[in-house]
């Protein structure tokens, strides 16, 4: 899959910064993701191979959003509503649980999309004339 | 469908079986020939990255037979071949303003290679 994982020659992302003494857990939940992929691996539903492939599924902007363990747990729920051992609304649900206990105040709810409208707008404008084209004054090296 | 016991996660995690196979699959090839990888695009799990499709290198050592995991990811089976380090000149993957004393090792199995 040509996806964003495979970063490999990729641009502007700034210094790998190493991290002085670096915990094998950043925080108790990763620690909770990730035996939670082990103990599930176990049940034999999926291979560590498709296991990465559905790491790799996450879509691209969240990808890079988000650490390693989040990219664990995007890919073990996926799995699992793969297979028919949860389904999207029971996680969702479950979630949104853990949330309120964890919180008095309600989890915000995600903002509008993007007006389409304005993506619309521009696009056509940007097709209608093409603002790199040049009149063919001089012959090319190749033909 | 079998649930993992806490008594039990020790003695699994240590018996857990690598992606190493038995070496009942001859090589396609050894160390020093030259190899073009293919320029493959599947839409699924793959271990050969983008920047070394198409790419001429060299085996530099052969590590044995090891499950295939484009194809075990797609869940096809274990597919078994050799898996070989490929060194390939900084220059032939990023062009000439690469280093030219700089090479990549990668780790690419037979299903990616053909002789160059």
């Amino acid at each position: 899959m040509n996806g964003v994982h495979d970063m490999g020659g990729m641009h502007g992302f700034g210094p790998i910064v190493r991290e002085e003494d670096e915990p094998v857990f950043h925080s108790e939940w990763e620690r909770r993701a990730f035996a939670i992929t082990l103990a599930m691996g176990f049940s034999g539903a999926w291979n560590i191979d498709m296991s990465r492939f559905a790491r790799e599924q996450m879509p691209p902007a969240e990808y890079l959003a988000t650490g390693y363990y989040e990219h664990w747990l995007h890919g073990l729920e996926r799995l699992l509503v793969a297979r028919g051992l949860l389904t999207r609304d029971e996680i969702d649900r479950r979630v949104a649980e853990l949330g309120a206990a964890a919180s008095t105040s309600p989890v915000p709810a995600p903002g509008p999309p993007a007006p389409a409208s304005a993506v619309q707008r521009a696009v056509p404008a940007a097709g209608a004339r093409g603002p790199t084209a040049r009149p063919a004054g001089r012959r090319g090296r190749h033909r | 469908m079998p649930a993992l016991r806490a008594a039990d996660v020790e003695r699994v995690l240590r018996s857990r079986r690598g992606a190493r196979l038995p070496d009942g699959v001859p090589p396609r090839f050894e160390p020093g020939d030259r190899v073009i990888t293919r320029n493959l695009n599947p839409p699924d799990h793959t271990r050969l990255p983008r920047y070394a499709r198409g790419r001429i290198g060299v085996v530099d050592r052969d590590h044995g037979v090891f499950i295939f995991p484009d194809d075990h990811a797609r869940g096809l089976g274990k597919t078994p071949q050799h898996c070989y380090s490929v060194r390939f000149s900084a220059r032939e993957l990023w062009g000439p303003d690469a280093s030219p004393r700089d090479s990549i090792y990668i780790d690419l199995f037979d299903a990616y290679l053909d002789p160059a």
